[in-house]
C-alpha cells in the first residue's frame, strides 16, 4: 500500500510547499528582481530593439548639381527635418566619403552622379547610388528603402518629358556581403563573457563567502588586494579561454572574413581581456557585500536584459531613446561590440578601436578600485 | 599565579576586558583568560553563547568592541598580519575544497605562507601522515568522510607551523570513531610541539578529555574557569545516584525522591531512571527503596555515578547544554542577514 512509487498524500505534498513557501518568504528581497526582470525586459528590450532609427549619419555626393539633383537633395532634407532619420552632411568628393565611410563616421554615402539630370531629363532611367555600411544592416536596409521611397515620385521638370521615369537606387556593400550570422557574433562573444564574470564573478564568489571558504582566506596572511587580484585572475583566465573558444568557432562557423589576420585575431583577444575585466570586476563590485548565494542567481536575467541588449549587438544603438543611450554608454559592452565588429567585419586596425579599448580600460580600473575598497577583509 | 590560576609572561594567549558587540546584542561580555604555551584550552558553552565570536575576534576575523587580546604578545586588533603569520584555525563550516586534493590544498594554503617550494614539500608530507591521509593525498577531498575533512583541515591549518592552534567545534557532526580519531591527533600534536589550542566545544566528553583547563561560557559571559577536575569539584552535591526502575514511573515519585534526607534535587534521566543528586556522601538506600515500593515501581539498579562536566554546566548555567541548543537560530540569522 504505502510507500510504491506512486503512492501520494496531500499533506506531505502541502508541507514540501510549504517549506519553498515559507523560504521565498523569508527572502523576500528576493522576489523585486523576479518581478522587476519582466518589467526591465519590457522597458530595455522595447527600446533597444525595433525601435525607429534616427539620427543615421549620411554623406550626399552631389556631382551633378543639376534640377533633379537639387530636387533629390531637398526631398532628402524634408525627410531629415521631419523624421529625424538622417543627418545629412554635404560632401564634395566621393573617395573621400567613403573612407569616412570605413572608419564609422556614415552609415552610408548617397551618390548622384555627373550626368544623373540629364540622364533623367532625357527620359531614361538614372542610377541613384546608394554605398552602405552593411556590417550594421538593419541600418542599411532602412536607409536603403527610404532612398527609394525618397525618390519614388521625382519628376524631370522639363517639357514634353514622359512624367515617369525611374531612379535606380543601386545599393553598393562596402564590405562586400554579410550574413546576418557574421553581424551577431560580436554580440555573442560579448554575451559569452557577461556569462563568465557572472558565474566566476558573481555565484562562486558568494557561494565560497557563504561556505566559510572566505573566512578560511581571511585568517592567513592574504590581503584584501591579494583575494581580488587573485579572483580576478582566475575569472579572467577562464573568460579569455571560453572567449576564445567562441571566436574561433564562430569563424569557422559564421566563416568569418578575418581580413587583418592575425592582427585582427590579437586586438579581439585583447577587446575580450579588457571587456571580460571590466565585467568581473563590476561583478565583484556589485557582489562586495553580498553572502545570500541566491542574490546573484535572482540578478542574473535583470544584469544580462541592463547590459547587453543595450550594446548594440543585436540593434543600432541609433534606435535608442536617450536614456537608453546613456545607459549604454555607461557598460563596457557597447565599445566591445562596436570594437569586435570592426576587427571581425571590417578589418580595420589598432588606431579604430583605440578609443574602445581605451573606455573599456578606464571602466575596468574603475572598478577595480571600487571592488578593491568594498570588499571587507573582516566578517 | 595570577587570580585565573596561570602565569603572566609567558602566556601564548591573554585576553583582557575583551567585548563585542552587534547592535544592542553583546555577544562577548567583557571575557578575562589566559592559555599558557603548549596547554590545550577548552571553551565550552552552548550555541550561541558566544564561542564563535570569541574565537573570531582572536582570529582577526572581528574587531572587539572593547578591551584586547594578544597572540604570542601581538595584539589582535592591530598587530594583525603578525597575528595571522602565528594562528592556524579550523573554522566550525567546512571549508575542505572538494575539488582539489589533499596535496594540492596543503600546498596552496602553504603558498598564502609564502613558503618555498622544497619546505611546501616537506611539510605537507610530514602532515599528510600525522594525520592518517597519505594514502588518500590524490584523491580529491569530496570523496573523503567527514572525519578525514576534518584531519584535512587541521593539517591545512598546521601547514605554517603555527603557534597558536583554534579549533572551533572540530568533531561536531562527526561519528565516535572519527572523533576518537581527532581526539588522538590533537593529543599527539600537543606531545610533540609547543603547541597551544584553544579548542571550542559543546561536547563535555571532548573537553573532559582534552583540555588541560577550560571557560564555561554562557550568554557571553565566562560563569566559570578551571581545570575539569577543579570544576567538578566546585559542584556541590558531588555524587550523582541514577536508579533505574523496572517500569516507568509518576512525577508523583520524583517528587517524593526530593524530599527525601541527603537529597538535593531530582530529574528525569529517561522513563524509568531517576537522576539524583546527593547533598552527602550517605545514601539514603532503604528510603528509596520503600519510596518506590509506595508508588508500585520496583528498583532495578542503582549507580553511583562522579560528575561530570554536563553536571557542572547545569550548575553554573541552570540548564543541561542540549536544551539550549535551538539558540543557534536567532544567533545565526543575523550573521547571514549581514
Amino acid at each position: 500500500m504505502s510507500g510504491g512509487k506512486f503512492d501520494f498524500k496531500v499533506s506531505r505534498m502541502l508541507a514540501v510547499a510549504e517549506r519553498d513557501l515559507r523560504r521565498f518568504q523569508r527572502n523576500r528581497a528576493l522576489m523585486i528582481p523576479m518581478v522587476l526582470m519582466p518589467i526591465v525586459y519590457l522597458v530595455i528590450l522595447g527600446q533597444a530593439m525595433g525601435g525607429d532609427l534616427h539620427d543615421l549619419k549620411i554623406a550626399l555626393v552631389d556631382q551633378d548639381h543639376g534640377p533633379v539633383a537639387v530636387d533629390v537633395h531637398d526631398r532628402l532634407l524634408t525627410l531629415q527635418q521631419s523624421r529625424r532619420l538622417f543627418q545629412l552632411s554635404s560632401e564634395p568628393d566621393l573617395d573621400h566619403a567613403i573612407a569616412q565611410l570605413r572608419q564609422g563616421a556614415y552609415k552610408a554615402v548617397v551618390v548622384m552622379p555627373p550626368d544623373f539630370s540629364a540622364t533623367l531629363t532625357r527620359g531614361e532611367p538614372a542610377p541613384l547610388g546608394v554605398i552602405v555600411d552593411n556590417t550594421d544592416n538593419t541600418s542599411a536596409n532602412v536607409i536603403e528603402g527610404e532612398m527609394r521611397r525618397a525618390v519614388a515620385g521625382v519628376r524631370p521638370s522639363a517639357p514634353g518629358i514622359a512624367p515617369v521615369v525611374a531612379i535606380d537606387v543601386q545599393r553598393v556593400d562596402v564590405y562586400g556581403h554579410k550574413e546576418f550570422m557574421q553581424y551577431l557574433v560580436p554580440g555573442v562573444i560579448a554575451l559569452a563573457l557577461f556569462f563568465v564574470a557572472m558565474l566566476a564573478g558573481g555565484i562562486i564568489l558568494v557561494d565560497d563567502r557563504a561556505r566559510g571558504i572566505h573566512e578560511g582566506y581571511f585568517v592567513t596572511p592574504l590581503t584584501a588586494i591579494d583575494l581580488v587580484g587573485g579572483l580576478t585572475l582566475s575569472a579572467s583566465t577562464l573568460a579569455m579561454i571560453i572567449g576564445t573558444i567562441v571566436l574561433v568557432s564562430a569563424i569557422v562557423i559564421a566563416r568569418l572574413p578575418m581580413i587583418g589576420g592575425i592582427q585582427t585575431f590579437l586586438l579581439a583577444e585583447l577587446s575580450m581581456l579588457l571587456l571580460g575585466l571590466g565585467l568581473i570586476l563590476f561583478m565583484f563590485t556589485l557582489m562586495a557585500r553580498v553572502s545570500n548565494p541566491m542574490t546573484p542567481r535572482a540578478l542574473f536575467g535583470i544584469l544580462n536584459v541592463v547590459t547587453f541588449f543595450p550594446s548594440g549587438a543585436l540593434y543600432p544603438t541609433e534606435s535608442y531613446p536617450t536614456w537608453l543611450k546613456a545607459l549604454s554608454a555607461v557598460f563596457p559592452m557597447r565599445y566591445a561590440v562596436h570594437a569586435l565588429r570592426a576587427l571581425l567585419l571590417k578589418g580595420v586596425g589598432f588606431g579604430a578601436v583605440a578609443p574602445d579599448l581605451a573606455v573599456m580600460a578606464g571602466f575596468a580600473a574603475i572598478m577595480l578600485v571600487l571592488a578593491a575598497v568594498l570588499f571587507k577583509r573582516t566578517l | 599565579m595570577s587570580e585565573d590560576g596561570s602565569t603572566h609572561g609567558a602566556a601564548a594567549i591573554v585576553v583582557e576586558h575583551l567585548t563585542k558587540k552587534f547592535g544592542d546584542f553583546t555577544a562577548d561580555d567583557d571575557l578575562n583568560f589566559q592559555v599558557q604555551q603548549g596547554e590545550i584550552f577548552g571553551i565550552l558553552g552552548p550555541n550561541g553563547a558566544g564561542k564563535s565570536t570569541l574565537i573570531r575576534m582572536l582570529n582577526t576575523l572581528l574587531p572587539p568592541t572593547s578591551g584586547r587580546a594578544l597572540i604570542m604578545g601581538l595584539d589582535v586588533a592591530k598587530d594583525t598580519a603578525a597575528v595571522r603569520g602565528e594562528i592556524g584555525v579550523i573554522p566550525q563550516a567546512n571549508t575542505v575544497d572538494g575539488d582539489l586534493t589533499a596535496w594540492e590544498s596543503l600546498d596552496i594554503y602553504a603558498k598564502f605562507y609564502g613558503m618555498g617550494r622544497s619546505e611546501r614539500r616537506e611539510r605537507a608530507e610530514e602532515l599528510l601522515k600525522s594525520v592518517g591521509l597519505e594514502e588518500w593525498r590524490d584523491k580529491a577531498a569530496g570523496t573523503y568522510s567527514g572525519g578525514m575533512r576534518r584531519r584535512l583541515e587541521i593539517a591545512r591549518g598546521l601547514i605554517h607551523r603555527p603557534r597558536v592552534f583554534f579549533l572551533d567545534e572540530p568533531t561536531t557532526g562527526l561519528d565516535p570513531q572519527s572523533r576518537r580519531v581527532i581526539w588522538e591527533l590533537l593529543e599527539r600534536l600537543r606531545a610533540a610541539g609547543n603547541l597551544t589550542i584553544l579548542l571550542c566545544t559543546h561536547y563535555m566528553d571532548e573537553a573532559d578529555r582534552l583540555c588541560d583547563r577550560l571557560a564555561i561560557i554562557d550568554h557571553g559571559k565566562i560563569v566559570a574557569l578551571g581545570t575539569p577536575r577543579e570544576l567538578k569539584e566546585s559542584v556541590p552535591g558531588q555524587e550523582i545516584l541514577n536508579v533505574e526502575f523496572m517500569q516507568d514511573f509518576g512525577d508523583e515519585l520524583l517528587q517524593a525522591l526530593k524530599g527525601l534526607p541527603n537529597i538535593r534535587d531530582a530529574g528525569r534521566e529517561d522513563p524509568h531512571t531517576a537522576r539524583l543528586i546527593l547533598s552527602s556522601e550517605v545514601v539514603p538506600l532503604e528510603d528509596i527503596t520503600n519510596m518506590a515500593r509506595q508508588h508500585n515501581v520496583k528498583v532495578k539498579s542503582m549507580t553511583l555515578l562522579e560528575p561530570t562536566l554536563e553536571d557542572v554546566f547545569i550548575h553554573y548555567t541552570g540548564r543541561g547544554l542540549r536544551d539550549t541548543a535551538n539558540e543557534q537560530y536567532s544567533y545565526a540569522m543575523p550573521r547571514i542577514m549581514r
